[in-house]
């Protein structure tokens, strides 16, 4: 069941009623069940995967918080009469059972996940190495469904896990309760990622019905609908044209044109999403958290990952990026900098690994090919390089009198940080590295300004009309306002409540006539998953 | 619980609006279908009243394009109604047959079921044109489900037509905006009206598809598809559950065959149903069709045809379904405005159709409430006679009575007098527009001096409507029902006179009298010739139908007519044991007249090459013959003898009683089969 289908707004319609009319203390029960459903829609193939994950991670859960309160216990009964030795060694003996039982089970969830999504990437390398050779054996791909939302309740799972091990949160009792923590089914499709201690306790309360999160998440998927449906796969035609295998002779201003039309796309389709996703669950009384806080108007390439895929950026944070600049050999190797040569070089080392570590994961969470994993390291390379050039960058606009704060210089960050990102979209877009390449070169080469702007009518070529580029060019212009109005701190939706009815109510009914007019839906339009529902 | 009942009001409320949006955007996108009458077919079908529709027309286009109810309604007085889409899935045919019963359950008594579409299966474009203008109703749920294997993803798709057809806001027409206006009916009751020909559709009659009338029983019955054969089956179920009955008919088509027939006759053969196949004789001939004039394009009948077949159908069903005769009973007063319709709209189309002097035609449009609009291309006037000048004159059409050659004119004239005249002598074009008294604008343009300027146009509301050829060319414009209803153009340049359509020359043909009195009217010559045509196809059916029944005949056939191969035969023993009476007389036309009057033990010879019979001999004795590396002999009863086909010194006979046949090719230089009957 998509979540842009009218099946899904049906089912959330019932499942919005049922939970509100069903006593309190069956809320959660409704939620799981629901979620079940909603799992078991697409297909009874992979739901042994999920299951699996389940009940791994919440009997390793258990395991971890029994060791716990069985360290807390033996500290209590020790009370007084242990030194702060003793109860040192018990705490690091304990300390060093759940580690192991953390390390076990993150490397179950992840080897799944690997052998999954990544066994034929292994595969087609080990045979590209026979071939080198000239030796003739292949060994045959393996056909695989990739579970629904594989991905995410991995990593949900994987950070209660740690969690749980760390001590911050404690392990789940109830087994239908952590069931419907990794199965919770707005979020399984395409994110976000949600922390246990944060939305899983909410997914247990109790939620009386409020008619202002009910009417605000109906507005939110209405606004997802209008990205996704409107915008995304409007756009979708022109990458699916341009990054095709047989591209040859494109000038570079077909593939400015096809990066330029795959960035909306692939923001309009992700946060359409997420958008539904957010507001399904909002309608329900959860707060899922934010994924995307306007990634068009960043000003450098960090700037961008703090406003995209928010969720998997603090994942990162959390679990990789921060344990990765506080790892020993990473602070033994910055002090070593540090006392070797400056302070500034070892601040650098840190600054330099933790990227190169987290983009690269994020670059192969998105699949593991080659260039996925060059994306990954272009973007590791430029945050790091912005980071060890800052001081030079910060001293030459002393030097030549620029002014950094106003906004002809942030409408140039804004300008750079876009090209930056099309270089980045090529790589992963292009059918392959190599014509990646050969792309971007053509793109820095070859401009025809006269296909760019329209003059010699081949911009519609590309599977979108005139009439539909016109349209498509007032739903961006919307897009960009309500960007605007958001950036500049307006709440949207509250502003709108503000509102007469008569007014609010004509703003409903021609965003719904808008998305049922001009949307991309039917049978005559392939049903257009979300790209992020396949990472 | 004020607070409470005030958001469930409120959300009840939006929900009601947003329903009310969706439905208002769905009938609103839903394409309209004119071509095949679809949107105002079903319109139409939900305006009758309940309880009174008694005969229910079925089909593909073929029947829109035949079944006419509203000739049923003026000849007979029976209320039928056609419900005939675009290669109407048998599937969408049961479906509809529920519905019909649904709102007429005490009046329904006869289903004729048009069994052109037995050969295909249901897929999602022809559903939607057979299903989007079903209301919603319980049956159209069954049929959506049912087609969709309950698959309410799927269903939703046929349940609001907004999910298919949202993408035409970039293709929106006027006609989008106007459906709504419900004067627009058409009173045709789900016919599709044309006087459209076959002739007219193709370059050259030479390329009109000569039928063959003659029904091969013997044709092997073509597989029919499982699914349209189920879906009969319960149309059949439910004729027989509610005592409705029915009755199947082919209409007259390039695109059916004898073998279509054969399996249609077998389903009609076990549930005992009367079959009505209008491409084979007898009833072919009975009603008189004549296919180049009476089709609008070599499948579907035109007015014409179609008016044979209703005429046809119609005496059936007074005679064998006690069809009850309502006209005069003032619950169907509503009918006797659709023939009104009709009559203004679209049988007078047919009545200017059949004209062909301009006098004759202005005069027979001004005959109801019809507007003239006139332009004139090129030269109208060279070959204007005076009897048509008179009229004009007559008419208050003075200027026009007057024209020169190479004048302009503009006119404009209804059944009340002149309301516009306009000539000019030379190069100048002349324009005219204005508005009618129901707001309807026109525009008019006419140039005649020169191949740069002339130009007859008349616009209706922006759409072109002139024929725009050299002479007088009219618009006629039916004020009642606001509404084009023809164009026509005479070319009163050239003195020829134009031919006619005899509307009985189906019966003419036969008549000696009538082709000696008509032999100068092309479209009677042509007629005649189609008719020779069809005669010289039938009989090669016949020698089909009779090599069908032989096997043997059938190898000789299929090689005799090559150049390339030779055909040889010889006799052994008797061979009149394999021939009937039907082989007999195929080999006569075959060329082989010996061998049709061979008498039992007779020996035969004979050898046939690129379709003549180069030699043939029969005996009583033994008979040989030979020719370059031939050496044969055929042998009878009496000479205890084998057959022999030598080739090159070699034996290629086989040497069994009865007929011993060699094929001989003249490229590879040998016997390249060998059999014997």
């Amino acid at each position: 069941m998509a979540l842009n289908s009218v099946s899904f707004l049906l089912f959330l319609a019932v499942v919005t009623a049922i939970y509100y009319i069903v006593p309190k203390k069956l809320q959660w029960v409704v939620l799981l069940l629901a979620s079940y459903g909603f799992y078991i829609s697409g297909g009874l193939d992979s739901i042994f995967y999920i299951l699996g994950t389940t009940l791994i991670t919440y009997v390793a859960g258990r395991i971890m918080q029994n060791k716990r309160n069985t360290l807390q216990k033996q500290i209590a009964d020790l009370g007084e009469k242990a030194t702060k030795e003793e109860k040192q060694q018990l705490k690091k003996a304990a300390t060093k059972k759940i580690h192991r039982v953390q390390v076990i089970t993150v490397l179950i969830n992840l080897g799944v996940l690997a052998y999954v999504k990544y066994l034929n990437f292994f595969i087609g390398n080990i045979n590209n190495v026979f071939e080198l050779f000239k030796w003739d054996v292949s060994i045959p791909f393996i056909n695989m469904l990739i579970p629904l939302g594989l991905s995410y309740y991995t990593f949900n799972s994987i950070g209660y896990l740690i969690d749980v091990g760390r001590g911050k949160i404690k392990a789940e009792e109830n087994i239908g309760k952590f069931a419907l923590f990794t199965s919770f089914f707005p979020s399984i499709v395409q994110g976000p990622l949600f922390r246990f201690g944060d939305v899983g306790k909410q997914l247990q309360e109790p939620h009386d019905f409020d008619y202002t999160n009910v009417k605000f998440g109906a507005q939110l998927i209405l606004w997802g609908f209008f990205k996704k449906l409107l915008i995304a796969d409007r756009l979708s035609v022109i990458p699916a044209a341009i990054f095709n295998p047989s591209f040859i002779g494109y000038s570079g201003s077909h593939v400015f044109f096809g990066v330029l039309a795959y960035s909306f796309q692939i923001y309009c389709d992700f946060s359409g999403g997420v958008d539904i996703a957010r507001g399904a669950a909002q309608m329900l009384g959860i707060n899922l958290p934010l994924n995307f806080e306007r990634p068009f108007f960043a000003t450098s390439l960090a700037d961008f990952w703090r406003r995209w895929h928010m969720s998997l950026g603090a994942w990162m944070r959390e679990f990789v990026f921060y344990p990765i600049m506080l790892s020993k050999p990473v602070t033994a190797v910055s002090k070593h900098f540090r006392k070797r040569y400056s302070a500034y070089a070892g601040k650098l080392v840190p600054s330099v690994a933790a990227p190169l570590v987290v983009f690269f994961l994020i670059g192969i969470w998105h699949g593991l090919t080659w260039q996925y994993i060059v994306n990954g390291l272009y973007n590791a390379i430029v945050i790091a390089s912005s980071v060890a050039l800052a001081p030079v960058y910060s001293k030459l606009s002393q030097k030549l009198h620029i002014n950094t704060e106003n906004f002809s210089f942030k409408l140039f960050q804004i300008a750079r940080t876009f090209v930056v990102l099309c270089i980045s979209r090529t790589i992963v877009k292009a059918p392959g590295i190599k014509a990646a390449g050969q792309m971007l070169w053509a793109m820095f080469t070859d401009f025809d300004f006269a296909f760019i702007t329209g003059v010699s009518g081949e911009l519609f070529e590309y599977g979108i009309d005139e009439k539909e580029m016109f349209m498509l060019f007032i739903f961006l212009l919307v897009l960009l306002v309500v960007g605007i109005l958001q950036e500049n701190g307006i709440k949207l939706r509250e502003t709108i409540a503000k509102q007469n009815i008569i007014f609010r109510w004509t703003i409903y009914l021609l965003a719904l006539a808008a998305i049922l007019i001009f949307g991309t839906y039917g049978p005559e339009y392939d049903a257009t998953s979300f790209i992020y529902g396949n990472f | 619980m004020k607070e409470k009942f005030k958001i469930g009001f409120k959300i009840l409320t939006l929900g009601v609006m947003c329903l009310l949006l969706v439905s208002f955007l769905s009938g609103f996108f839903q394409p309209t279908w004119l071509l095949l009458n679809n949107f105002y077919t079903t319109r139409s079908f939900y305006q009758e009243p309940k309880n009174k529709i008694e005969t229910l027309f079925l089909g593909a286009s073929v029947g829109a394009y035949a079944f006419s109810p509203i000739d049923l309604y003026r000849d007979y007085g029976i209320c039928a109604f056609t419900i005939a889409t675009q290669e109407q899935p048998i599937f969408a045919s049961y479906y509809w047959l529920e519905e019909t019963y649904r709102l007429h359950p005490e009046t329904l008594k006869t289903v004729v079921f048009d069994v052109s579409e037995f050969r295909k299966e249901a897929y999602d474009s022809i559903i939607h044109k057979a299903f989007d203008g079903m209301k919603f109703s319980p049956v159209k749920l069954k049929a959506v489900m049912d087609y969709t294997d309950n698959d309410f993803s799927k269903a939703i798709a046929f349940l609001l037509p907004l999910n298919a057809y949202h993408s035409r806001w970039s293709e929106l027409e006027t006609l989008d905006f106007e459906k709504y206006d419900f004067k627009k009916d058409n009173g045709t009751r789900g016919y599709e009206f044309t006087t459209n020909t076959y002739v007219s559709y193709k370059d050259s009659f030479d390329e009109i598809k000569v039928l063959t009338t003659t029904l091969n029983k013997y044709a092997k019955p073509t597989k029919l598809k499982e699914e349209a054969t189920e879906y009969f089956d319960k149309i059949h179920s439910f004729c027989k559950d509610k005592g409705i009955k029915l009755v199947l008919v082919k209409t007259p088509s390039n695109n059916w065959s004898s073998p279509l027939h054969n399996a249609v006759q077998l389903i009609a053969d076990k549930y005992e149903l009367d079959f009505f196949d209008f491409n084979f004789s007898p009833i072919i001939d009975e009603i008189n069709y004549v296919h180049p004039y009476e089709s609008r394009e070599g499948m579907h009948t035109n007015y014409f045809g179609a008016a044979k077949i209703m005429k046809y159908l119609g005496e059936y069903l007074v005679k064998e379904c006690d069809a009850t005769d309502v006209r005069g009973n003032s619950d169907y007063a509503y009918m006797e405005d659709q023939l009104e319709m009709f009559n203004a709209c679209k049988y007078k189309q047919f009545e200017l159709s059949q004209t062909t002097d301009v006098a004759e035609c202005m005069k027979t449009a001004l005959t109801d409430n019809n507007t003239i609009f006139i332009t004139v291309n090129d030269d109208c006037a060279k070959s204007l006679t005076d009897a048509q000048r008179k009229y004009f004159a007559d008419v208050g059409l003075e200027k026009l009575s007057k024209i020169k050659i190479h004048d302009t004119y503009i006119g404009i004239i209804d059944n009340n007098g002149v309301l516009y005249e306009d000539t000019r002598p030379g190069k100048e074009k002349i324009t005219y527009k204005g508005l009618m008294d129901d707001d309807t604008l026109f525009e008019l343009e006419s140039g005649a001096q020169s191949k740069k300027v002339n130009v007859s146009s008349c616009k209706i509301n922006g759409e072109e409507t002139s024929k725009n050829t050299r002479g007088i060319n009219f618009t006629i414009y039916n004020n009642e029902y606001s509404e084009v209803i023809y164009s026509i153009s005479f070319d009163t340049n050239d003195s020829a006179t134009k031919d006619q359509y005899l509307a009985d020359f189906g019966a003419l043909l036969s008549d000696k009298e009538a082709i000696n009195k008509y032999k100068t009217n092309e479209t009677f010559v042509n007629a005649y010739k189609y008719k020779k045509s069809v005669e010289k196809n039938n009989k090669a059916q016949l020698i089909n139908i009779i090599i069908s029944a032989s096997k043997s005949l059938n190898f000789i056939n299929s090689y005799k007519n090559s150049n390339d191969y030779i055909v040889i035969i010889s006799s052994q023993n008797d061979v009149t044991r394999i021939l009937t009476e039907k082989h007999r007389k195929a080999l006569k036309v075959m060329g082989l007249p010996k061998l049709s009057q061979i008498s039992e033990g007779e020996a035969y010879v004979a050898y046939i090459t690129g379709g003549q019979v180069m030699f043939e001999e029969k005996s009583e004795q033994a008979v040989s013959f030979e020719k370059d590396v031939f050496k044969v002999t055929g042998t009878g009863k009496a000479d205890n003898q084998k057959a022999s086909i030598m080739v090159n010194g070699k034996e290629y006979a086989k040497q069994k009683n009865g007929l011993n046949i060699a094929v001989y090719s003249k490229k590879e230089n040998k016997i390249i089969r060998s059999v014997a009957f």
